[in-house]
């Protein structure tokens, strides 16, 4: 007798409300610190609302709460879709959104309070660390284990990254926050020196790499083939870019510490390898935007597939950026100005968010139990609003970022430096004002986001959806890929 | 730098190229032609009865 199984959306129902709340949360904070920076006054004097408590409240918020629980949602929805199995261990699932959720919440408190490893993009303090790394391991293993009960032989591709993600990501945080703990709110590193920035910014690139890349491929090669109603335009393609991209990326991490007491031969490996990166780079972007060959059309109408169209032109686009950055020539202007700040942007509200706003818009009404999301003119005006946000952020930091190279390295003729600092500060002042004023812009597309998912969602609260069947056709003769056994 | 280490990094970068090129040949190669033909097509499945969620009319903008 066959059993009817079906998805376990629950799971992911959560996550799509946990990126939706912190979403808005992460960049309410950002566009406040951008504030900041316009009008220092906001601070109040009031020591946690100081622009340096706030920053790592706006990074954590927007890269690991709102963009971990994107990635936790859609990766749970994928390898359920893709080895057409219901999810493995559903308690221990739910288990790691309410844990994730109490990190963010404990890591967002703490920081503004002072309470802070100081190490950039990895401030939670000790604790709060150790709940991460038992929170991910549980993440590993719901995952795997659902792999594990696959009906489809071959692993789909998104998977693999989904997979590298998982386990980079676990390997980078916990070497990383190796720490001596002194009491509950301090603790110091084991590194020391040298060795400890080189170890920073291994953890700090590679989880660019592995959080940023690796992770939002993932949703790419599944949500892209999806709304597009196109196969992926080369699968073999997408197997190379894999291995060359998790291969690379991992030895470029030295290109943040160029002109530092790190060894020379180190920074130029970094270098080098952060220009052979763009071809893996480049390769899943192509790979992406011409499986949206002969669904040209749906630009016009859907505007999920607008977001995830710009989201792997800014994806190709920051990363040559990023090589170029590399370079140390261009990186002795473009280092510690607000160029940095502008391609880290342009990066993240433009391929990252992106993709993840997209895929959230084509996966929400089917985890939701709705044909369609609440309302298409909301997602069209979101995806304006994060458009002109965007266009400003990013275009008025390359501004002032250029404007700042400039001014700090030219010299008069005798020798003497020919701005001082403050000059150069005035010079970018309206840069600042613009870059605020591109951050509300983005921020009220998230607003519209969850207004309309609040909408969408009205089924799925009230408990009238239904669960989605798990398809489990019979095998054919000679089916290809082989069907595995059935598991549980 | 001893002559040594340089060896063994001119090892390690051969094997790596070899690596590389061997997941370009399995990748490539005819036996796996089928099941990936099948797995690029796999994401579209994702869909209620043929019908593209965003496309469609949504629920709030159909109405008159």
């Amino acid at each position: 007798m066959s059993v009817t199984e079906y998805y376990d959306d629950k799971v992911v129902r959560l996550f799509l409300l946990g990126a939706a709340v912190w979403g808005i949360i992460g960049m309410s904070v950002g566009v406040y610190a951008a504030a900041e920076l316009m009008w220092p006054a906001l601070n109040f004097d009031i020591p946690w609302l100081t622009f340096s408590r706030i920053r790592p409240d706006h990074t954590f918020g927007v890269i690991f709460a709102f963009g971990g629980s994107a990635l936790m949602g859609t990766c749970y929805y994928v390898v359920q879709r893709t080895g057409h199995t219901r999810l493995a261990l559903p308690r221990l699932a739910e288990l790691t959104f309410w844990g994730w959720q109490l990190i963010c919440v404990l890591a967002m408190t703490t920081m503004p309070l002072g309470i802070t490893q100081s190490k950039e993009y990895a401030e939670p303090e000790w604790f709060i660390d150790i709940l991460i790394a038992m929170v991910w391991v549980s993440f590993g293993v719901v995952f795997f284990a659902t792999l594990g009960r696959r009906r489809i032989r071959h692993i789909y591709v998104a998977n693999w990254y989904y997979g590298a993600f998982i386990i980079a990501v676990g390997l980078l945080h916990i070497v990383n926050n190796i720490a001596l703990p002194i009491s509950l709110t301090k603790s110091y590193p084991v590194y020391s020196g040298v060795v400890d920035a080189m170890v920073q910014w291994w953890y700090g690139h590679n989880a660019v790499a592995f959080f940023l890349t690796a992770g939002f491929l993932g949703m790419m090669y599944y949500f892209v083939p999806r709304q597009a109603q196109q196969p992926l335009w080369s699968y073999r393609f997408s197997i190379v870019n894999f291995w060359a991209l998790i291969s690379v990326y991992m030895w470029a991490g030295s290109h943040h510490l160029m002109y530092t007491a790190l060894p020379d031969w180190v920074q130029s490996v970094g270098m080098a390898f952060s220009l052979v990166l763009l071809m893996p780079s480049w390769g899943s972007a192509a790979n992406g935007l011409l499986t949206f060959n002969g669904s040209w059309h749906k630009l016009k109408t859907d505007p999920a597939a607008k977001f995830m169209v710009m989201s792997l032109v800014f994806y190709a686009a920051a990363t040559f950026e990023g090589s170029m950055m590399a370079i140390k020539t261009v990186n002795s202007l473009s280092h510690y100005t607000d160029w940095t700040i502008a391609h880290v942007h342009s990066g993240s509200i433009g391929w990252v968010a992106m993709i993840t706003i997209g895929s959230l818009y084509a996966m929400a009404p089917r985890a939701l139990g709705q044909p369609a999301m609440y309302s298409n003119k909301g997602m069209e005006v979101h995806f304006w609003l994060h458009m002109t946000g965007l266009l400003l952020y990013i275009g008025s930091m390359w501004t002032a970022g250029v404007t700042e190279g400039l001014m700090w390295r030219a010299t008069n003729a005798d020798g003497s430096l020919t701005y001082s600092f403050l000059d150069s500060l005035i010079a970018i002042k309206p840069m600042y004002l613009i870059r605020w004023f591109g951050g509300c812009f983005v921020l009220s597309g998230m607003v519209v986001m969850a207004w309309n998912l609040w909408h969408t969602a009205a089924d799925a609260r009230a408990h009238l959806i239904k669960p989605i069947p798990v398809p489990i056709p019979e095998p054919e003769p000679h089916q290809v890929p082989a069907p595995l056994p059935a598991a549980g | 730098m001893n002559e040594i280490w340089g060896h063994l990094t001119g090892v390690i970068i051969v094997v790596m190229m070899f690596t590389f090129i061997c997941i370009w040949a399995w990748a490539w190669s005819g036996r796996h032609k089928k099941a990936f033909s099948r797995m690029a097509e796999l994401p579209m499945e994702d869909e209620s009865a043929g019908e593209n969620p965003n496309t469609a009319a949504d629920a709030k903008d159909a109405q008159p």
